[in-house]
């Protein structure tokens, strides 16, 4: 694959792909200086900053696919190309999480050195490096999670709004009820924020990895449904 | 290039009948396809681009099977399809946008298809306003502009 297609990709999609993930961590950074210069406590910082690694960007990733995906200007163009449409959405999506992890990893190794990450009990007695890269899972599990249920929820609904107000609702549900999700065994495989809300969790790891293979069943979901022109043409000109 | 097409249905998930047995030879040249809205000429145009599946029938273009999807893809290679709702990408210049569908239509090497580019923006007289300067990307979403190039892909 050339450079060039990489290029016209970012370019198709627009700075803000690019700058959105990168303003929001920049934003995060500052208000984690602001509350240190406040005397916050330790504890405090270190959740705003995870919460901004495990909430805020894995959300913005999902509102990010939704976007990218629910409405291409060539559509019906890009159909008719040999090079297939659902790689160009792929190429377009891997993109997307390529960016927002590449930002979230550099961030991780600051806040690491500067003793703000938030290491889950499951793991606190690990060695270093193995316990940094596993807790990378903190982020990554609800980053892809973000991102797969986005792309479905797009392709099936075939709405922005809709999708972007489902994922927000996820979003808040998960938020604000996260105890039953510590608690209640069918809830514990679809608890996302659980390394900001409830590090002390036992079964973080299960989780993480849950998480991820839901993630796999969404993706290929969503490969399938990307066959599905029809499907894809909804909504054009001479649509009967 | 021939096409014939042999007892063509095309069923709509939902049950639309968007075509019922429709049997046409077309021969080289140009070829008008007319009819009401709703008679079906867009769900012909996109199973002839590939785009769309035939629930039956039989398809041929020039000496490609449209039934199968090595074939499709041969004919997607071969084949300029001008969608009735043209849409372009606001931030690619007409020289960009051509030089991106050259990548999608398999054109790998970059100096060759560049060349191409040019050369086609030349056959359309649109050297002038293919650049991706901000006041030619504007220029270029002009509908005469933008159907030129539409034409030119």
């Amino acid at each position: 694959m050339s450079f060039d297609r990489f290029w016209y990709e970012l370019h198709i999609m627009g700075k803000w792909v690019i700058v959105i993930p990168l303003l929001i961590m920049l934003g995060f950074a500052f208000l984690a200086a602001l509350l240190a210069i406040m005397q916050v406590s330790h504890l405090r910082i270190s959740q705003v900053i995870t919460a901004s690694l495990e909430m805020i960007l894995p959300l913005v990733a999902g509102l990010l696919t939704v976007t990218i995906i629910s409405h291409d200007a060539a559509t019906e163009l890009q159909l008719t190309m040999p090079k297939s449409y659902r790689g160009t959405a792929f190429i377009r999506i891997s993109l997307i999480v390529v960016w927002t992890s590449c930002i979230v990893l550099f961030s991780s190794v600051f806040i690491y050195h500067l003793r703000f990450w938030r290491v889950p009990s499951q793991i606190e007695t690990w060695k270093v490096l193995p316990q940094f890269l596993i807790g990378q899972l903190t982020w990554i599990a609800p980053l892809l999670w973000f991102v797969g249920v986005g792309m479905c929820l797009v392709l099936l609904i075939r709405s922005r709004s809709a999708s972007c107000a489902l994922l927000g609702g996820i979003w808040i549900i998960e938020a604000i009820f996260y105890g039953y999700f510590a608690i209640t065994s069918w809830l514990k495989p679809m608890f996302l924020f659980s390394t900001t809300l409830a590090p002390d969790i036992d079964f973080w790891l299960s989780n993480r990895f849950e998480l991820l293979i839901t993630t796999l069943v969404l993706i290929l979901l969503s490969w399938f449904i990307l066959r599905n022109t029809e499907l894809l043409l909804q909504g054009t000109a001479g649509e009967e | 290039m021939k096409i014939a097409i042999n007892h063509l249905d095309k069923t709509y998930r939902g049950g639309i009948h968007a075509l019922n047995d429709v049997t046409l030879k077309i021969q080289g040249g140009i070829f008008g396809l007319l009819g009401p809205n709703g008679a079906g000429k867009t769900t012909l145009m996109r199973i002839l681009a590939g785009i769309l599946h035939p629930t039956n029938g039989m398809l041929h273009i020039g000496d490609y099977d449209g039934n199968t999807e090595r074939d499709r893809s041969a004919i997607k290679r071969v084949l300029g399809y001008l969608p009735q709702d043209f849409g372009v990408y606001p931030d690619l210049s007409a020289r960009e946008f051509l030089d991106y569908i050259g990548i999608l239509k398999g054109l790998d090497d970059c100096s060759a298809r560049k060349r191409r580019v040019q050369e086609l923006l030349e056959i359309v007289s649109l050297t002038p306003v293919a650049n991706p300067q901000a006041q030619d990307i504007l220029r270029w979403h002009e509908a005469s502009y933008r159907d030129r190039t539409g034409a030119t892909q």
